[in-house]
């Protein structure tokens, strides 16, 4: 029997779909795609960017030092970029599949969404550590030492604790974001690159 | 396009669904994701059909970006369903459904990209159509067909 009569022969016989036709209704549901996923990592660290750019606000009023209201002031700014940045991160990425595209650039467009979507929060990144870093460190010292600021930064040994706490922590942080990326997302990467890569062999 | 009649397209084409997802689900979790995701997309999707196509060309193509863009578990579950001896009137025809059965079997040996491109080509689209579909040129399509067959000849052999 030649193999086109065989594989029209094979009818899978399948009750999940049945199933699935009897308990859902197809309005209502929810997508487990890799860029549903991405949408939702952005939505909630939004909201949490969102609460703490408010918890930032509230603290550049209460501590009545000027070189700390400086710099959570330079933070603040920084976190409505991030917040601009991730609305439109979050806009951008298109969760439906579009039947319009052939696979290849189906999977290629899954490809360059989650790309960006890790380059821009490394970039934020690289920006936000350094000035959270700073901020909780001052913030932490003034409040734990109850020296007042100009005394608490007046000591060499302070400077040099803020200095290498962001040498550290900068590229800890930054490491720590692409390795968790990697975690979630990286099989699913070279599941793509691999599946690309056959097609245009 | 109301849910009524798009559940009623869906039904009309639940055998395209359970042999492609079947091809590339690894457990019944997998494929239960597969097939809510593969409802939720062309649900969503539907407004790009257009009626003077087929729903299942259209279908087809759903179900092959969602499939293939959607993270699965890299690895090959066999089959172990054990034949009952059957009746000599309906022999012929358990053996035509063995056949059947070792076939998708070992197109589910296949590289991922290979089982899209033979299940398109044995579901009788013509290569210009496959290329169309995956996003390649014909001549490569054809190239490719051709490397699958011998794959599955010699698949089929053990």
């Amino acid at each position: 029997m030649e193999i086109e009569e065989q594989w029209r022969n094979f009818e899978p016989e399948d009750d999940m779909l049945d199933d699935l036709f009897g308990k859902v209704k197809v309005s209502r549901l929810q997508s487990h795609g890799v860029l549903s996923k991405l949408r939702k990592n952005i939505l909630s660290s939004t909201i949490l960017s969102l609460v703490a750019t408010a918890y930032l606000f509230w603290a550049t009023f209460y501590f009545a030092i000027w070189q700390v209201q400086v710099m959570l002031a330079v933070v603040d700014v920084f976190c409505i970029w991030i917040l601009v940045i991730s609305v439109r991160l979050y806009k951008g990425i298109d969760p439906q599949i579009d039947p319009s595209l052939s696979l290849l650039e189906q999977l290629k467009n899954t490809r360059a969404a989650m790309q960006h979507y890790m380059d821009v929060q490394q970039k934020v990144s690289i920006f936000i550590y350094p000035l959270s870093i700073a901020a909780g460190f001052l913030i932490g010292g003034v409040v734990g030492s109850g020296k007042p600021i100009e005394a608490f930064i007046g000591e060499k040994v302070v400077i040099i604790s803020l200095v290498v706490a962001i040498v550290v922590l900068t590229p800890v942080n930054y490491f720590f974001a692409r390795w968790l990326f990697k975690l979630f997302f990286g099989k699913q990467l070279q599941q793509l690159d691999k599946l690309i890569k056959e097609l245009e062999e | 396009m109301d849910e009524q009649r798009f559940m009623a397209y869906i039904r009309e084409n639940q055998g395209l669904l359970n042999k492609l997802i079947g091809l590339y689900a690894n457990d019944p979790e997998e494929k239960k994701d597969l097939y809510q995701e593969v409802l939720y997309q062309s649900w969503h999707g539907r407004q790009s059909y257009r009626n003077e196509a087929k729903f299942s060309t259209w279908l087809y193509r759903v179900c092959l970006n969602t499939i293939l863009t959607h993270k699965r578990k890299q690895k090959i579950v066999t089959y172990t369903d054990d034949v009952e001896p059957l009746a000599p009137a309906i022999q012929h025809q358990a053996l035509a459904t063995e056949d059947s059965k070792r076939l998708y079997q070992a197109i589910r040996r296949l590289a991922e990209s290979d089982r899209a491109i033979i299940s398109l080509h044995l579901d009788g689209y013509d290569n210009g159509e496959i290329g169309t579909i995956v996003g390649i040129s014909t001549g490569n399509v054809a190239v490719k067909i051709h490397r699958i067959k011998d794959q599955l000849t010699k698949l089929l052999k053990h």
